[in-house]
């Protein structure tokens, strides 16, 4: 094309080309050139979009198998329910899970195991509000022992955003260094859930759950025992409130039933329950009174586990009804006095 | 382009890449200043070249923090008045450069000027009476009404300046959103002249212009910059004034001048470039040629009898009758009536971020340019739309049923990263965004039923569990907003409100909307 510089200013040729103006030739070059623009802009737009929405809150998880559906455990001439109350934290989680028949009991080669603590606060152990870290990264180093290929720590943060909480409460640096992976999600919904059906719900028809909840082969809980407001007491079915990007959505279908239902979706293979520092009132956030109950315990059925940890505050499974309602949904049962309990 | 000389399209070429590469530097700090920002002090840096936004912090906000805060301004204004050249409209400008883009794609037919019958009259009668009234280009008068409404406390950057539209056109095109009034002044350009908002309506453009006018006077002779024209030379065809972007001075190419004295001038050398006589037009450096012409396309000479130039100037500015003034004084007064008044009425007061509880100050500084809003790390953060009126236009409104605020957890980002010292620190303990109501006939806990998320999400413990249902302790609420955001119920049962309002609780279901997931 013609250079814009070129040439002389005649009148005559600027009352020429001004009367050109209408011209098809440069309505044409004109509108191409704008179409051309406009795509230009339109092509940088979405790749701003494109780029703005990789922001890596998708997980990426390749498994697809259902949870519980790998092959029973063997069973081995173990307790059904362990119970340790000396050592340091990480290791009376060792003792409790060795006395229930070891983490090979549960976890198989080659297996994805996900890891549910209680992060959801940030504040240090004696708070009694989240999962001791020492207890979390034993049980992942344990899964690791056991041959586990991926161990995931997965939570969603109550107060505050997940890193800010992982520091504060420190499970974040025991679960990395212990080898997990971390897929934890902050305080908002920032969605990432996938909305699955529960089949045998009974108020909770569905919920929103992380994907690498559902496709992992294995699903621990490894909740603080402590107090809650509105539950009674916050344990290792309660735990999995924090599996779905919509956790303010279950109070809306009966918080107590509704936790059983999504019991029945995650179906925990093994509950280690930390009982170290217990919060007694004000809970789940505190801050509260506290009691160093300097216990752990660990079961292949939740539903004992958490009733046996109810009598740590000197309540039964009958004052924590979605207890009752898993044990009846038969993920296993509350009278834990029918099964094989050690103390170590 | 036609085979004239590699100089000619060297400078072009050169010019091109310092604009694209300041566009592109001016997206990414807008693009990193999301949370974590590269680093903070520096994500606003070219908001903070932006003079005119720094004397509205003087003005406005009456913040000398703020005002200082701006040093790269008067690095910038500094450097203007001792080049004499609004150098920075021609080279680092975004929103200059995006004027140039379109220059650059509009067809060589459309770059003429043509004049307006109204205007053609009025040049005619103005040659007949021969007069010369002298004319104020439009710029400069929005530039002292942007100035004086500063001072009442009215912050029209978000219109005035180029900075924070180009900011504000970015984080919208990254939402991504069309950034209407980017489209508006483009349109402007694409109808008009490439460079018509530069030089006849933008206002920091005027106070470059301003500046680079007094540097002129001070400066003429030891000028770092200036364009010089030999008459000896210059064959006087107009191929200078068609390559200029912007209106040459008719003396200037008519004849005996020796220095382009135009206040408008942006150095952005296409005079040189495309003129065709050796030694006719150069660009100097304290008096040493940088760059002659003689590059450009042989001349051609007049025809006899014909002037190279238009009779008159061709006027190319859009300058102010005394009509038009009133007409545009009595315009000014009707929005300036309609100001404050909301669409939707007079809806409640806006929550803003920790540090901005004090509206009217927070409007005078307040620059719309939305880097808080790209820079919160929550979220929670949202651009207003007309509801508050025009003068909460793009103003950042804090609403925590999209996401509470977590000041302590980001150190206040939003505050980091505001050029105009719209937002002070506050220490966390004494952070008051507003106070949490709970609407006792929705709330699932004063209904009987298990919840107390809220209780549950609080950092501060201001709720209280009065068995099911959550009491707010006043004195501990931040207004941080973690409840409203977790509520369960549709619309939320808990809510944040500026403090002292009173809120009235909706009986329908037409709430605030909740993020879906």
């Amino acid at each position: 094309m013609p250079n814009r510089f070129d040439g002389l200013v005649d009148p005559e040729e600027i009352e020429r080309v001004i009367r050109r103006l209408g011209g098809d030739l440069e309505r044409r070059e004109f509108l191409k050139k704008m179409g051309r623009l406009a795509g230009g802009l339109l092509l940088g737009a979405s790749l701003g979009a494109v780029a703005a929405s990789c922001g890596g809150r998708t997980p990426r998880v390749t498994r697809t198998s259902a949870p519980g559906t790998s092959p029973p455990p063997q069973p081995a001439a173990a307790a059904d329910l362990a119970v340790a109350t000396t050592g340091t934290p990480a290791e009376m989680t060792r003792k409790a899970l060795d006395a229930i028949g070891g983490m090979g009991r549960f976890v198989e080669a080659g297996n994805v195991v996900v890891v549910k603590p209680n992060a959801s606060f940030m504040d240090g152990l004696q708070a009694g509000t989240s999962t001791n870290p020492d207890v979390v990264a034993e049980v992942i180093r344990m899964c690791r022992e056991a041959g586990a290929a991926r161990v995931i720590l997965v939570d969603h943060t109550l107060r505050g955003a997940a890193e800010a909480c992982l520091n504060a409460n420190g499970i974040g640096a025991a679960a990395r260094a212990a080898g997990a992976e971390l897929l934890v999600r902050g305080g908002s919904d920032q969605g990432g859930g996938v909305t699955t059906p529960i089949p045998d719900a009974v108020a909770m028809t569905s919920a929103d759950v992380y994907p690498e909840v559902l496709a992992a082969d294995v699903v621990i809980t490894v909740p603080k025992a402590k107090h809650h407001g509105s539950a009674g007491l916050s344990l290792g079915l309660k735990n999995f409130i924090g599996v779905t990007s919509n956790m303010s959505e279950i109070h809306n279908h009966g918080l107590q039933q509704s936790i059983a239902d999504l019991a029945t979706l995650v179906r925990p293979r093994l509950s280690v329950v930390d009982a170290t520092v217990i919060l007694l009132e004000n809970g789940p956030g505190g801050p509260g009174p506290t009691r160093v109950a300097n216990t752990v315990i660990a079961s292949g059925d939740a539903v004992a586990a958490d009733s046996y940890a109810c009598t740590l505050f000197g309540m039964t499974a009958a004052d924590v009804p979605y207890i009752v309602h898993a044990a009846g949904a038969g993920l296993g049962t509350a009278d834990f006095n029918a099964l094989k309990v050690v103390n170590v | 382009m036609s085979g004239d000389g590699g100089r000619r399209r060297g400078v072009r070429i050169v010019r091109w890449c310092v604009q694209l590469a300041f566009l592109a530097f001016f997206v990414l700090l807008t693009f990193r200043a999301a949370y974590p920002p590269i680093a903070v002090p520096s994500a606003n840096l070219l908001l903070r070249m932006d003079p005119l936004a720094g004397l509205i912090a003087l003005t406005g906000a009456r913040s000398l923090a703020a005002f200082a805060a701006f040093w790269p301004a008067w690095v910038l204004l500094g450097l203007t008045a001792l080049s004499g050249h609004r150098f920075f409209c021609g080279w680092i400008c975004p929103l200059g450069t995006c004027f140039d883009v379109v220059g650059a794609c509009k067809p060589r037919s459309m770059e003429y000027y043509r004049p307006g019958g109204r205007e053609i009259r009025a040049r005619k009668a103005a040659a007949a009476s021969g007069s010369h009234r002298r004319k104020v280009r439009l710029k400069y008068l929005l530039l002292g009404l942007v100035i004086l409404l500063s001072l009442a406390g009215i912050n029209l950057l978000y219109f005035a300046s180029p900075f924070v539209v180009m900011n504000r056109s970015v984080y919208y095109v990254l939402l991504p959103q069309v950034p209407w009034f980017l489209v508006a002044l483009v349109l402007l350009a694409v109808a008009y002249r490439p460079r018509f908002w530069c030089e006849d309506l933008c206002p920091a453009g005027a106070l470059f212009s301003l500046v680079s006018k007094v540097g002129k006077r001070l400066s003429a002779r030891v000028s770092p910059l200036s364009v010089v024209k030999d008459p000896a030379a210059c064959v006087s065809c107009g191929a200078c004034y068609r390559a200029c972007d912007f209106t040459l001075d008719e003396p200037f190419l008519k004849g005996d001048a020796g220095q382009l004295r135009s206040a408008d001038c942006v150095a952005c050398g296409d005079c040189v470039a495309s003129c065709p006589s050796p030694g006719a037009l150069s660009l100097k450096s304290v008096g040493e040629p940088l760059y002659v012409s003689g590059r450009g396309k042989p001349a051609r000479a007049p025809r006899p009898g014909r002037e190279p130039f238009p009779k008159t100037s061709p006027g190319k500015g859009l300058t102010v009758t005394r009509g038009e003034f009133i007409g545009s004084v009595s315009l000014g007064a009707v929005l300036l009536a309609g100001y404050g008044v909301g669409l939707k009425g007079i809806s409640e007061p806006p929550l803003r971020m920790p540090g901005a509880q004090d509206e009217s100050r927070f409007l005078a500084a307040c620059n719309r340019c939305e880097e808080c809003v790209r820079a919160c790390p929550a979220g929670c953060l949202v651009p207003m739309g007309l509801e508050g009126g025009l003068q909460k236009l793009w103003t950042p409104r804090f609403q925590p049923r999209t996401a509470g605020c977590i000041y302590e957890q980001c150190d206040q980002a939003c505050r980091r990263v505001c050029p105009a010292g719209a937002i002070e620190e506050q220490a966390p303990d004494r952070v008051a965004i507003g106070l949490a109501h709970v609407d006792t006939k929705r709330c699932l806990g004063h209904k009987g039923r298990q919840c107390l998320v809220c209780q549950e999400r609080c950092r501060f413990n201001a709720i209280d569990a009065d068995g099911l249902r959550p009491v707010v302790v006043p004195a501990k609420c931040t207004g941080c907003g973690a409840c409203e955001e977790t509520c369960p119920t549709q619309p939320s049962s808990i809510r944040v409100f500026a403090d002292g309002y009173e809120p009235v609780w909706p009986d329908g279901g037409s709430g605030t909307r909740r993020r879906g997931g």
